[in-house]
């Protein structure tokens, strides 16, 4: 069995921006690695870290979490808080080595079809070369 | 709390014994009605163990140890107990922010709140307002309510400031449960108007099952607090100290209205008292003290102290993974013990942590078997991930961890590495806002990979 390792990859995108930018990569075809669950939120402000840690220790390979672009968060600063939500998850995951960067942070918007199609691009080439998630692979974790 | 204007005095010490220096000077407080109560580690009648205790009479302070190197409870938590009705009777709070008339109310404080955050966008907040959900004005009412608190809750019973009549309760506190008093007057669950706060300054503690083991070995004549002094004065830190307080690098206290100075003197001879608020200078007066120059050892030894306990913290190397995995047995102590964690009801006791059978054998059948319970790894992450821009790193749950897992270090790395991360430090002030309430534009763009 020599099959090619396919990550797995949960997308928590917001309702306003991120995740109408995925619906438009969906109805304009645009090709995309097809690696990606996507959870739907309505801000990216909302998300509670632990949302991703459960990610990680359920085994999937890398998380993307999609917010509106600085300045347009349809609550004004949601995208602002969720980066400083980001920025604590990402310092607990390096300080215990636990791969802070399979986590990304991505701003967007609803007309980025595109730019939401080469982020999925990005990430699964990225997650390839980085091989799959250690942390789920005992059954302890 | 105005820097410029320090007070000090020199309170002298009787029969090399501190302990009953500061003893008198409670008692004097409390007997000319300066504070109405004292909050207060006491020896417990068979002198095994030292515990906070809440004293109104003169005559009950014979017990008082303050200086006894063991920490059972983070006092923060306690007087948040004490805090509990005054918070509810507050009308600014986070839980109110929503209701259209607390908006009315609060309006000109949301105005005066914009002005001193100028990174939020005004134009920004006026295009988009309507649609604002309650997120954003819990961070402005939040931010505000500090100052706000008092003046905004008619019915708060003993606020001490500007209500002549009532006196404070005093609280005499480690530097670390000061700090965490702070973060929780920022998470709403403190008001500081109640109390005069009383720093003292530490060298660190014994666990509890340390203290009371010395304490058992040791003779009559002799104590374990002397002991203890003699040997942190002449300093060398004992090797037992909880691994919190040998990284600790907060031994004097900030943010006290008075405090009681340790270090850097001859403790058997003299030690420093000082006010550092408007509150402590009124009790200075009125206890007739003589002002005198501050300490003048005292910045070189804490600092000295810092540097040796900053090299401990360095060598510290942990497989936190592995040991969760291993030997957490989902307890949950170290919840019940944190003064940051203040929910009522954790996310983990509520409905998104309760399955259903099926959802267990599914999870088992991905690799075929599961640890039970699950979700321990993802308890401690969680926890860390809410707390960790609040915590002390005060060490209290490593004490009540059941199965020794080294949690004090662990937080005391991961709360300074986040904590860094937003320029905040937990405890450093009051006027700080909480970082997740909070943001700049241009700011970690480091993160956005």
């Amino acid at each position: 069995m020599s099959e090619e390792f396919e990550p797995k990859i949960i997308a928590f995108l917001c309702n306003w921006c991120s995740y109408a930018g995925a619906d438009l990569a969906g109805t304009s075809r645009m090709q995309y690695p097809p690696n990606v669950r996507i959870i739907r939120l309505m801000c990216s402000g909302g998300l509670d870290p632990l949302y991703v840690f459960r990610a990680l220790l359920g085994g999937c390979d890398g998380v993307l979490i999609g917010g509106c672009h600085p300045g347009d968060c349809h609550y004004t600063n949601g995208n602002y808080k969720a980066r400083r939500r980001i920025a604590v998850l990402k310092s607990i995951l390096r300080e215990l080595g636990m791969g802070e960067d399979r986590v990304w942070l991505r701003w967007i918007s609803a007309s980025e079809g595109n730019r939401f199609a080469k982020t999925i691009h990005e990430i699964v080439a990225d997650i390839k070369k980085k091989g799959p998630n250690t942390l789920a692979q005992s059954w302890a974790v | 709390m105005n820097r410029g204007e320090i007070a000090v005095a020199i309170i002298k010490v009787k029969d090399n014994n501190p302990v009953g220096a500061i003893q008198e000077l409670l008692r004097s407080m409390l007997e000319q009605g300066l504070v109405s109560a004292v909050l207060v580690p006491q020896e417990i009648p068979s002198h095994k163990i030292v515990v906070q205790t809440l004293v109104r009479d003169p005559a009950k302070l014979s017990g008082v140890n303050p200086l006894a190197p063991v920490f059972g409870v983070n006092s923060a938590r306690i007087i948040a107990k004490m805090c509990v009705d005054q918070m509810r009777n507050t009308s600014v709070g986070p839980a109110m922010a929503q209701q259209p008339e607390q908006d009315q109310q609060t309006q000109a404080e949301h105005a005066k709140a914009e002005n001193h955050a100028p990174e939020q966008k005004d134009e920004q907040a006026s295009k988009k307002g309507q649609d604002t959900p309650g997120d954003e004005q819990v961070s402005t009412v939040r931010e505000d309510s500090q100052g706000e608190t008092q003046s905004a809750g008619d019915q708060q019973p003993a606020a001490a400031e500007g209500q002549p009549g009532v006196a404070p309760i005093a609280v005499v506190l480690r530097p670390c449960e000061i700090r965490a008093m702070v973060e929780l007057v920022k998470l709403q669950q403190v008001s500081m108007d109640p109390f005069l706060v009383i720093g003292i300054d530490c060298w660190g503690t014994y666990s509890v099952q340390d203290y009371v083991a010395k304490v058992s070995q040791g003779s009559q004549d002799s104590s374990v607090t002397a002991d203890f002094l003699t040997q942190v004065t002449a300093g060398n830190l004992p090797e037992e100290l909880r691994t919190a307080c040998r990284i600790c690098q907060h031994p004097a206290p900030t943010h006290a209205d008075l405090t009681i100075q340790l270090i850097g003197d001859d403790i058997n001879q003299q030690i420093h008292f000082q006010a550092q608020s408007e509150k402590g200078k009124e009790l200075f007066a009125a206890l007739g003290l003589e002002v005198t120059p501050e300490s003048k050892g005292r910045e070189k030894a804490v600092a000295k102290l810092k540097e040796d306990k900053k090299q401990l913290a360095e060598q510290d190397q942990l497989d936190f993974l592995d040991m969760v995995s291993s030997l957490c047995i989902n307890c949950h102590n170290c919840r019940a013990v944190c003064p940051i964690c203040y929910c009522k009801q954790c996310v983990f006791e509520g409905d998104v942590f309760k399955y259903p059978m099926e959802k267990y054998l599914s999870w088992s059948d991905k690799k075929g078997i599961l640890p039970m319970p699950p979700d321990k790894l993802l308890f401690h992450l969680t926890r860390m991930s809410h707390v960790a821009t609040s915590c002390v790193a005060c060490g209290q749950c490593e004490a009540a961890c059941p199965s020794g897992i080294p949690l004090g270090r662990v937080y005391h790395k991961i709360s300074t590495a986040a904590q860094a991360a937003l320029d905040y430090e937990a405890g450093r002030s009051l006027d700080e806002e909480l970082p997740l309430t909070i943001f700049r534009e241009d700011e970690l763009s480091v993160v956005e990979n």
